[in-house]
């Protein structure tokens, strides 16, 4: 058998027994119904799980915490998560007004953000998570997916 | 079929599977930037194969590589209308899901970590193994077993390189942080290697060597 025909042959098995979902496509041509037109990104800019460094037994990494950053407004969002439920901490940086988690899986939840720039939002799936801040002058900026 | 299915291009890959998709994937990208559902369905059904399989050779269990796969697409969303180069996208896709792959790693990582896990548990495999008993033919079961006998670095290449369709040498090379020019040589060695489990277990050999070897 050649070096071609192996192949084949085991992409076929992996065909039979390990296949892509029902689920999986599905999710992903739901994905574009998330498209957001015309609105700006905040570009995940530092994530604390990517610079940790290597921890021994017994020390804990702490909570995961992400920075994101648009031209006007930054984002921190600090992730907790308890029996597959997550907990957003956020605090923003030059905007005021709404903060809205989404989920591709759930209903969208919307708090205000507090004078000093805070929210918090708990009981979230985990998954794919995003957080959109609506300025009272009407302005939106969303940060880029994360997964809890 | 092997050699045939093999030297099928992608456009007819897709029609023996029941997808009309003889167009271009520049074509659907375009179409889908002007909010096309349909190209974007099709391009969903042309590269979720590549990009399981991805997610899949990095040991993903199912609720992370459908994580990783979701990811993946969220982002060629959020990025609809800043790639440059349409001709790169598969290679674009396989980027973006090797980099969810290993941030759903790292994650997985800290979870166990966190957990209380030792050092030691934290090189666990946190992929769930694949259940080689749904294949009914006893040979396919038995080239399956030998596959989990090869090293890790094989296994990887080996289940990106059986994504259907074929995936081409830079997609592969992409997916896995490789250059393109060591994809065949390792694909070969892997091969060979993968040819040496069975030789050298005479049950497998006595199952496999007409067929592998």
């Amino acid at each position: 058998m050649s070096d071609d025909e192996l192949m084949a042959r085991l992409r076929r098995i992996a065909d039979e027994v390990d296949a892509p979902p029902d689920l999986v496509a599905e999710s992903a041509r739901a994905a574009f119904s998330m498209r957001r037109l015309d609105e700006e990104i905040a570009e995940l800019l530092h994530d604390s799980d990517r610079s940790q460094g290597q921890l021994v037994r017994g020390e804990t990494a702490g909570p995961r915490a992400l920075s994101f950053r648009a031209a006007a407004v930054s984002i921190e969002v600090q992730i907790e998560v308890a029996d597959d439920r997550v907990t957003l901490s956020g605090v923003v940086t030059g905007a005021s007004g709404d903060a809205t988690v989404e989920s591709t899986t759930e209903a969208a939840q919307t708090v205000r953000i507090d004078k000093h720039g805070w929210f918090r939002i708990g009981d979230l799936p985990a998954g794919p998570l995003r957080v959109r801040l609506t300025a009272d002058d009407g302005g939106g900026v969303t940060t880029s997916w994360f997964t809890a | 079929m092997t050699v045939a299915v093999e030297a099928l291009p992608c456009a007819e890959w897709s029609i023996a599977k029941g997808i009309p998709l003889d167009v271009e994937p520049g074509t659907l990208l375009e179409a889908a930037r002007q909010g096309d559902q349909a190209a974007w369905d099709a391009l969903v059904a042309r590269f979720t194969g590549l990009v399981w399989s991805i997610a899949r050779s990095y040991r993903l269990g199912d609720a992370d590589a459908h994580d990783a796969v979701q990811m993946t697409w969220l982002r060629l969303v959020e990025n609809l209308d800043r790639i440059s180069d349409p001709e790169r996208l598969a290679a674009w896709l396989a980027t973006t899901a090797r980099r969810e792959c290993l941030q759903l790693l790292r994650k997985a990582r800290r979870n166990r970590i966190d957990a209380g896990a030792s050092a030691l548990d934290d090189l666990a495999d946190p992929g769930a193994p694949i259940d080689a008993d749904l294949l009914l033919d006893e040979r396919d079961r038995a080239l399956w077993r030998a596959v989990a006998s090869v090293s890790e670095r094989c296994q990887r290449l080996l289940r990106v390189l059986m994504a259907s369709p074929p995936p081409a040498y830079k997609e592969v090379a992409a997916a896995l942080g490789m250059s393109v020019g060591t994809i065949g040589p390792t694909r070969q060695r892997c091969l060979d290697r993968l040819r040496q489990v069975v030789r050298a277990d005479v049950r497998l050999a006595s199952q496999l060597g007409g067929d592998v070897l």
